[in-house]
């Protein structure tokens, strides 16, 4: 009998040890689910959107600082460009070192070869009592450009004041595109009520579509942008219908006082510069701007690796 | 005397018969529940990963749609998972991300959404990236490799 319960024993023993290493075989992977849990519950990697926001604002700031440097009218096309060109060497070192904090490494490339500018023109009129006549004030209805693109034209900012402009849309102030074949034109125009209202016209002005209005004693239009006083007007789309390149032309300039600004690419597009004074004056006049700025951006965290080319163009239609 | 009648041999094979016949019972359940466990945390663990690869396949495809030259996410997860080896692969036609262990039956099909081109790649599992192929090229693609 002495024999036969020892016997027993081994096999319980033999048994118990298997059984206990399984179970901690089990508690291991009990642990590796832990730390699965564990990974799961870590947050996702937000580089991606930080990625599309760092873009973001390069376009923008960079868009504001041409903004900028062509409203400070400088004399000559290589002046404005070296300040937009160094405006966007000294803004990177500064996005570099705050981005740099955060672990990221960004940069504009700024080789010759990663960075294309293109010389513009702003055409634009200061003086807030004068009518939207040309240089001479001899015409009403003239033109500011021809062989424009849709690429070729953009931050079209009308600024009127709304005592002096036409009751009705006929004979209204209007910006006039003309494709050959088709048109587009806006009016601008006092409603009534002291509103000032934007029409739509596809038919060179036998009918027209009002498309927006604002109460205000001074309204900004911005064409291009298809804003009115900051706000979206959905109507408001330049150039709609249009297939070719366009000439635009002021009409009925006599019907509207304000200021105005446009930046338009000169190296495709042609501006008529008998119209315009070519230095500041208090009439309308043009001085040399930068159109655009293309270049590429880098961004670099831990985990990913951005890099796009950029065009900054603000307010183009 | 209740073993009157009964050989001492009899005794001794039945009692042996009956504990073996109980300690298979429960090695065989022990084993059973191991091998359960095993393949539940495997793919649990590999569910995780699986999501990882698509939220930063989702970052890049969203990033590739911006017209990059380049784009690469890199995605942090365990070179085994529950012991085992796996891959990673991207499958196009079927949008999804398969993650295969070696040596087990378990696949795990993860389904995402893209705008951008997918190519049928493969990685072994561990930090994967997820690389744009000719940026811009006719041959625009999204696929993952090992980093």
């Amino acid at each position: 009998m002495a024999d036969v319960s020892r016997d027993r024993g081994q096999l319980i023993i033999l048994t118990g040890l298997i059984v206990a290493v399984t179970m901690v075989a089990l508690v291991l992977l009990l642990n590796t689910a832990i730390y699965t849990e564990n990974l799961a519950s870590r947050g996702a990697d937000q580089s991606g959107r930080e990625a599309m926001e760092y873009r973001t604002v390069v376009v923008d700031d960079v868009g504001e600082l041409i903004d900028e440097e062509n409203a400070r009218e400088h004399g000559s096309y290589t002046d404005v460009r070296t300040n937009v060109e160094d405006g966007i060497e000294v803004y990177d070192n500064l996005t570099a070192k705050s981005y740099a904090t955060g672990g990221t490494i960004t940069y504009v490339n700024q080789s010759a070869s990663a960075m294309t500018v293109t010389r513009g023109k702003l055409v634009r009129q200061t003086n807030s009592s004068r009518r939207f006549r040309n240089e001479s004030e001899a015409l009403n209805d003239w033109r500011l450009a021809s062989g424009v693109n849709d690429d070729e034209i953009r931050d079209f900012r009308l600024t009127v004041n709304q005592g002096d402009l036409n009751s009705g849309d006929s004979f209204a102030f209007n910006v006039r595109l003309d494709d050959g074949s088709n048109t587009w034109q806006a009016y601008v125009y006092d409603k009534g009520g002291s509103e000032v209202a934007v029409s739509i016209s596809l038919d060179g002005g036998a009918s027209t579509t009002e498309v927006c209005s604002v109460s205000a004693p001074e309204a900004t239009v911005d064409l291009t942008r298809g804003t009115i006083e900051g706000e979206p007007c959905p109507g408001l789309d330049w150039a709609e219908g249009l297939t070719s390149d366009y000439t635009v032309e002021y009409r009925h300039g006599e019907n509207a006082t304000g200021t105005f600004n446009v930046t338009i690419d000169d190296t495709e597009a042609s501006i008529e510069s008998s119209n315009l004074d070519s230095t500041p004056s208090s009439a309308v006049y043009v001085v040399p701007a930068v159109y655009s700025a293309s270049f590429n951006i880098v961004f670099e965290s831990p985990s990913l690796t951005y890099e796009t080319p950029v065009r900054v163009a603000p307010g183009e239609p | 005397m209740s073993d009157r009648g009964v050989s001492i041999s009899v005794n001794y094979v039945l009692t042996l018969a009956i504990t073996t016949l109980l300690m298979t019972g429960l090695l065989f359940a022990t084993g059973n529940l191991v091998e359960d466990r095993r393949d539940s945390a495997t793919r649990s663990e590999l569910r995780v990963v699986g999501e990882r690869v698509a939220s930063s396949l989702m970052a890049a495809d969203r990033l590739a749609q911006s017209g990059p030259t380049s784009v690469v996410v890199d995605t942090d997860a365990p070179e085994r998972v529950a012991g085992l080896q796996y891959t990673v692969s991207l499958n196009a036609t079927n949008q999804q991300i398969v993650l295969e262990p070696a040596n087990t039956e378990v696949v795990v099909r993860i389904p995402f959404e893209n705008q951008t081109a997918i190519a049928d790649s493969s990685a072994s599992g561990g930090s994967v990236s997820l690389v744009l192929r000719d940026p811009g090229g006719p041959n625009e693609a999204l696929e993952v490799r090992s980093s």
